[in-house]
């Protein structure tokens, strides 16, 4: 461009509007036709009050932005297009989609470039929402965590429940009326997390009270995710990766009615448990009560059956024992009596016995006392006569043995006789009564008597010559 | 003759009599205490018996009443 005195002699100054008014001119030229352009809407820029909307466009390349541009869709324009991206997508255009529009290439010189979007292809984004959601599902697969929700087991009784909802909400409204209103009475402890549960907000809301609940999940049974009473555009956040893998890899089993009509959502997918509305979860939380209820009046029945058939038995078994008991006992005392009959008649029959043999021996011994002492005194008696006999035989030999013996004796004594020595002129002398034999020596004056044949002499001692 | 005396020593004794005078081996002078102890032994002896066998029967009589009487109770 040569020296500053050169470019100031040719320069030609423009001022800023004739050169956008040039820029102006030649895109009016060159983009006089609509273009269909694919981009992502990175800030949607809506303004309530106009209407109108201002969409950034971008186009990434591995996450970086290498293209961005500036959108417009007037507020009548906006008002047809979100109508009919909303029927066919069920979501609204919102920050973070990809669409495919038709748009005229503007330059003004007010506001420069920019890309006046008249019409969008709603299934586009329809089919960029689906690789969205069949990436997440492919992501939670490989990690390997798509069924761990699944598999948790589900409490027997769910009861302490930890809701994430809007308490404004006619889904949360819904449950709380059925589970209240169920009409066994159970009682369920609940409370309240509040989130948005829609649009693009809903993933950083939910996920953020889903990491509140997961500090203090010793409170809780089962998680609960519920929406429902509003439109139901918006609900792609259920496809996204981050919240689905929050809810996939939760520590309690978590339970969805989240209530629409269109697709499953991969929320929906790899929540424990799955229900449309609110109230069918509710339902479903009651069934396991009920469930519960039914296990325990049945094992309580069978309980009582078993007991009474238990009973019944041991009750007819003791009665049989208590029979059987009485039987023998009957036939053990009646045995016992018989014996003791028995043993009583024996110790009479022997007493008897024993009395009669007694009886006959005193019977013996009163025969032989009465006829033993007669027996005794004959055989005295006998003795007697024997003796008598003895006697009277040898008396004869005796008496004329001893009449001899008595004749010599006779004899002597005849001729011993004093009297015959008398005769012969002897006499006997006595002194006092004694013949006088060697010894009896009588002194002077003493008295004797003097025997002889005829008489006796009475004598005086006049002298003793005797020595 | 004593009060005292037993059966047992009662028959022991009418036996020892009854013995002496079986064998003779009894003199005449104490015969007739003798016999007189045995008779009076007898006597002893057979109402001892006649007692006894009483009642012997009738604690035997009793007892199959009680036992009727158990019976009935029971």
């Amino acid at each position: 461009m040569g020296n500053d005195e050169q470019v100031s002699q040719v320069r030609q100054v423009f001022s800023l509007f004739e050169i956008t008014e040039s820029i102006a001119r030649m895109f009016r030229k060159h983009y006089a036709t609509p273009y269909w352009i694919r981009a992502e809407i990175s800030k949607l820029n809506l303004y309530p009050h106009s209407g109108h909307c201002y969409p950034d466009l971008v186009d990434r390349v591995d996450g970086k932005v290498k293209s961005q541009v500036r959108g417009i869709i007037w507020r009548d324009d906006l008002f047809e297009i979100t109508r009919k991206f909303e029927k066919v997508t069920r979501e609204p255009l919102r920050e973070g989609i990809n669409i495919m529009f038709l748009a005229y290439v503007k330059f003004t010189s007010e506001y420069g470039l920019s890309l006046q979007i008249i019409d969008i292809e709603p299934l586009f984004t329809l089919g960029e929402l689906a690789k969205e959601k069949m990436e997440t599902i492919a992501r939670l697969k490989n990690e390997g965590i798509f069924n761990n929700n699944r598999v948790l087991e589900m409490p027997l009784l769910p009861q302490r429940l930890a809701i994430i909802s809007a308490n404004t909400s006619k889904g949360y409204s819904d449950l709380m009326v059925t589970l209240n209103g169920n009409p066994y009475g159970y009682r369920f402890h609940t409370r309240l997390f509040h989130a948005v549960l829609q649009g693009e907000g809903a993933i950083e809301s939910i996920r953020k009270q889903l990491l509140t609940i997961k500090e203090i999940r010793a409170q809780f049974d089962a998680v609960l995710i519920i929406r429902g009473g509003g439109d139901e555009i918006g609900m792609a956040c259920y496809d996204n990766y981050i919240l689905a893998r929050e809810v996939a890899d939760f520590p309690l089993p978590v339970i969805s009615g989240i209530g629409h009509s269109t697709n499953e959502t991969v929320v929906e997918m790899v929540a424990s448990i799955n229900k449309i509305t609110p109230t069918d979860v509710a339902y479903f939380l009651i069934g396991c009560f009920r469930t519960f209820h039914e296990r325990i009046e049945s094992a309580a029945h069978m309980l009582e059956l078993a007991s009474k058939v238990i009973l019944d038995t041991n009750e007819s078994r003791f009665k049989l024992m208590i029979q059987d008991f009485i039987k023998a006992s009957q036939v053990f005392t009646n045995q016992q009596q018989q014996e003791l009959s028995f043993t009583a008649m024996s110790i009479r029959d022997s007493v008897n016995a024993a009395v009669f043999n007694h009886r006959i021996a005193l019977s013996r011994y009163e025969t032989t006392t009465q006829s033993g002492p007669g027996r005794i005194i004959a055989q005295f008696a006998n003795i007697l006569k024997e003796k008598e006999k003895l006697l009277l035989f040898h008396n004869g030999h005796l008496f004329k043995k001893h009449s001899t013996s008595i004749d010599h004796i006779e004899n002597k004594v005849r001729l011993l006789d004093p009297v015959n020595v008398l005769k012969r002129g002897f006499s006997i002398t006595r002194f006092k009564g004694k013949a006088l034999v060697p010894g009896i020596n009588p002194g002077v004056g003493d008295k004797l008597e003097t025997e002889t044949l005829t008489g006796k002499i009475h004598c005086i001692v006049t002298e003793n010559q005797t020595k | 003759m004593s009060k005292n005396i037993n059966y047992t020593e009662a028959i022991v004794e009418l036996e020892g009599i009854v013995s002496d005078i079986e064998n003779a081996s009894i003199g005449v002078d104490e015969l007739s205490e003798k016999v007189k102890r045995a008779a009076e032994l007898i006597k002893f002896c057979r109402s001892k018996l006649t007692s006894t066998e009483k009642e012997v029967n009738s604690i035997l009589s009793n007892l199959s009443t009680e036992e009727k009487a158990e019976e009935k109770q029971s």
